[in-house]
């Protein structure tokens, strides 16, 4: 596929250092599936060189990874990336995935009416839990996997050439997998599964749910 | 989180963390990542993440009373 692939992975705290972690196996996935991928990692996920990334590739799909509040996605240390109303315009004809808090509210709606195809994050605050002992190691932990993993699916699945609306489907199924899991089993820690019910009500796309990149 | 707090709501959201292994930590957003022992005290004193994390406790208790918790 002849598609460009935009992801942002700073790393200044522990939040954006598993968030980041976990992304290596989406860009995994995407170099398997031939998608050219451009990844702002570190202190390259700045204003100046997202907005001059997302101008000059015209990326078809797009992952922001970090904090954000209901009109604001950021990047490293914190910088605003991409604000409702100031160069939401910037995300016209994409597809968007934004691992950050409460950004669906806003800049998600903001940005479909500006032209995105889809805008999909989450409503209110991302949660997840992890292990401290693992942090030189986050692939590895467990816990944080319960709910980056299912995070994961959905824009593997988007990669993969599926729709908005099978891969938000099939992400909203291992996220209730875990619950689950968490709910019934001794396997599984079961205090996890309040934060795990919290980003399922809160995991929201804006938009067109039948676009792909392969359209 | 507009409605008052109740001291039994507070004493029923810090049982709940209480449970919360004491090896992991907890990632909520912007508030940052916090041991259960800091959400707990954030419960008692009032704070911002105090308040955020009895909304998501009470409101998932209240999902799971309706029996629509998904």
């Amino acid at each position: 596929m002849n598609v460009n692939f935009l992801i942002t992975l700073p790393n200044h705290d522990d939040t954006t250092h598993y968030l980041s972690a976990w992304s290596k196996e989406i860009i995994k996935i995407a170099n398997d599936f031939s998608l050219k991928v451009f990844d702002l990692s570190g202190e390259k996920a700045n204003r100046k060189e997202f907005e001059s990334k997302i101008k000059s590739l015209s990326p078809k799909l797009v992952m922001l990874n970090g904090h954000g509040d209901k009109d604001i996605v950021m990047g490293h240390r914190n910088e605003i990336l991409i604000k409702a109303g100031e160069n939401d315009d910037l995300l016209k004809l994409k597809i968007v995935y934004a691992l950050s808090c409460s950004s669906a509210k806003i800049l998600g709606l903001e940005s479909v009416k500006k032209g995105a195809l889809n805008y999909t994050g989450y409503l209110d605050d991302f949660i997840f839990m992890y292990e401290p002992n693992l942090f030189s190691r986050p692939n590895l932990d467990k816990t944080a996997g319960l709910f980056l993993s299912p995070s994961n699916v959905f824009i593997e699945s988007l990669i993969k050439g599926n729709s908005v609306k099978e891969s938000f489907e099939r992400s909203r199924k291992a996220i209730i997998k875990n619950f689950n899991k968490s709910a019934s089993t001794s396997e599984c820690d079961p205090t996890i599964s309040r934060f795990l019910w919290w980003n399922l009500r809160n995991f929201s796309p804006q938009g067109n749910m039948n676009v792909s990149i392969k359209d | 989180m507009s409605e008052k707090i109740s001291e039994s709501e507070k004493e029923l959201v810090i049982a709940r963390l209480d449970a919360i292994p004491s090896n992991k930590k907890i990632s909520i957003g912007n508030y940052g990542d916090f041991t259960k022992e800091q959400l707990i005290e954030g419960v008692k004193t009032g704070s911002e993440v105090g308040n955020k994390i009895v909304e998501i406790e009470l409101e998932f208790l209240r999902a799971m009373k309706r029996g629509v918790i998904i």
